[in-house]
């Protein structure tokens, strides 16, 4: 099933957010979760994960798993699912039917209606998700980490989080997305999903994407999520890809930043479809797929996410399917692939090349990273990296910064 | 059999490319990427692991780019200075003299 462009997935924004006084959450069953949980509940309650209304029940997830659809028929191609194990749903007395409050960070957080409780095959989860039952996979060893029941059901947010900043400027849900969009004028935006701070090549990758959509902006819709070591610390990321624009390097009228908090599977083809729907639900009308979208390892091949678009009805969003940008000498400049026949003589932007460089602290020639860029990653490192600007034991330690549950005397 | 040699990468922008180039080492560097280039300090085998050892986060991957990787930004830099003043990029055993002369 499909809707036109520009209209949500499923045909409308979910937005189940309702402050609720705390009488009336007294004596409901306190389940506390953990932050990848609570993005989840924040992702689903302010409509990113549109039409899901909250954590996928037995029909959606075997549907999800089998066909990358929900039971409604609607692509959805990442199983969102609440996991407890047996013995946690006997203690607390959980019985379908029943409503359970979430807590995060020991305070109320949100509502989960019980409307299910089932178990399912993590192994053809994993499987055909992630196209490997092979526990590296992070995806896969996230799935196999799942407690042995599911409680599939509505959310709410019930105490609605404060975001902090510097997170708080790019904290657009659907709604604020579109109204942004509209605001500006901008009929064609086309999204750029990443977890890199920004060097010429994602640059040019933007550039061109923005020509081949014809489009009249630019979304930056950095994963905000659980990190690993030696990620980008998320600040950094947030903050460059906004000093591209600030520094000039793209005009105000055609560029905006906003993050996305999600965990990311690595599910390569799986998770660009995932992507693309809630870029979709965020008002954009294309998305950008470089190579090896979403991947891991060696697990996918480098375009298998360009392909997995051929398979799918017109979800109502373009894909851009991009390759490689590159410096040539001979053309004295960025290149594209598709466009320079010189490729013995090209020079590639490599990710381990340009963290190299960044760790040394050697400023790059500007043709290749920008000098702004350069400095507010160094500042960043300082600022919130504890020295670095990649993830290291003490950045991953520290609380939640994104969001902070008000306090709620229950 | 051959000593295998494990090269450290320092990067070089136009910056250093200038000290680099009164060192008269400005052959040895080679072009990376847009201009910037890397000059490389080459280590032995005892050279590696006495390296290896000291920074325990520094990796080498013996079996396809034998290069050193993931040494401090200050090991780097004192590499470079090193190799700027001997007018030589064989300095990886100096810097080991050094190191152990400041225990
Ligand atoms: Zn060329």
């Amino acid at each position: 099933m499909v809707d036109n462009a520009l209209s949500p997935h499923g045909g409308k924004i979910v937005e189940r957010v309702v402050p609720t006084p705390a009488e009336k959450l007294r004596g409901l069953t306190q389940v506390p979760i953990r932050g990848p949980q609570a993005r989840e509940c924040l992702g689903i309650a302010y409509g990113f994960f549109s039409p899901l209304e909250g954590f996928l029940t037995a029909a959606d997830v075997d549907s999800v798993v089998k066909n990358m659809t929900l039971a409604s028929g609607y692509v959805w191609s990442i199983p969102l699912v609440f996991d407890l194990s047996e013995g946690q749903i006997k203690e607390m007395g959980i019985k379908e039917g029943g409503k359970l409050l979430l807590t995060y960070q020991d305070q109320p957080f949100a509502t989960l209606d019980v409307e299910e409780i089932f178990s399912y095959d993590k192994e053809l989860m994993a499987k055909n998700v992630y196209g490997t039952t092979d526990p590296k996979h992070p995806g896969v060893k996230r799935t196999q980490a799942y407690q042995d029941k599911f409680v599939g059901g509505k959310v709410t947010i019930v105490n609605p989080p404060v975001i902090n900043p510097p997170f708080d400027g790019f904290w657009f849900p659907p709604k604020a997305q579109r109204e942004l969009f509209a605001q500006r004028g901008w009929k064609k935006v086309v999204a750029h999903q990443t977890r890199n701070v920004p060097h010429a090549g994602h640059e040019w990758l933007m550039k061109g994407a923005w020509f081949a959509a014809n489009a009249d902006a630019i979304l930056v819709n950095p994963v905000i999520g659980e990190k690993r070591p030696g990620d980008y610390i998320d600040e950094a990321i947030l903050l460059s890809h906004d000093i591209l624009r600030k520094a000039g390097y793209f005009r105000e009228d055609i560029h905006t930043t906003s993050l996305l908090l999600w965990d990311m599977r690595y599910a390569g083809p799986r998770e660009a479809v995932f992507h693309a729907i809630v870029r979709k639900n965020l008002g954009c009308t294309h998305h950008m797929f470089g190579r090896d979208h979403a991947g891991v390892g060696t697990y996918y091949d480098t375009y298998a996410a360009h392909r997995i678009f051929n398979e799918l009805p017109d979800l109502g969003i373009y894909p851009v399917k991009t390759l490689e940008w590159w410096y040539c000498p001979v053309c004295a400049g960025i290149a594209y692939e598709e466009q320079c026949a010189h490729k013995q003589e090209a020079q590639r932007f490599s990710g381990s090349l340009i963290r190299s460089i960044i760790e040394d602290g050697v400023k790059p020639p500007r043709l290749i990273f920008r000098p702004e860029v350069f400095d507010l990653v160094m500042e960043s490192a300082e600022k919130y990296g504890h020295g670095s600007p990649f993830v290291n034991e003490a950045y991953l330690k520290r609380p939640d910064p994104v969001m902070t549950i008000p306090a709620m005397q229950l | 059999m051959s000593e295998e040699v494990y090269p450290i990468n320092i990067w070089i922008n136009e910056e250093r490319f200038e000290k680099v180039r009164v060192a008269g080492l400005a052959e040895l560097t080679k072009d990376v990427l847009a201009g910037l280039k890397v000059i490389q300090v080459p280590a032995s085998v005892a050279e590696k692991d006495a390296l290896l050892s000291k920074f325990p986060k520094a990796k080498c991957d013996t079996a396809t780019t034998k290069t050193i990787e993931l040494l401090p930004r200050e090991v780097k830099d004192q590499l470079l200075d090193l190799a700027l003043e001997q007018r030589n990029v064989n300095v990886a055993g100096l810097f080991l003299e050094k190191l152990e002369a400041k225990k």
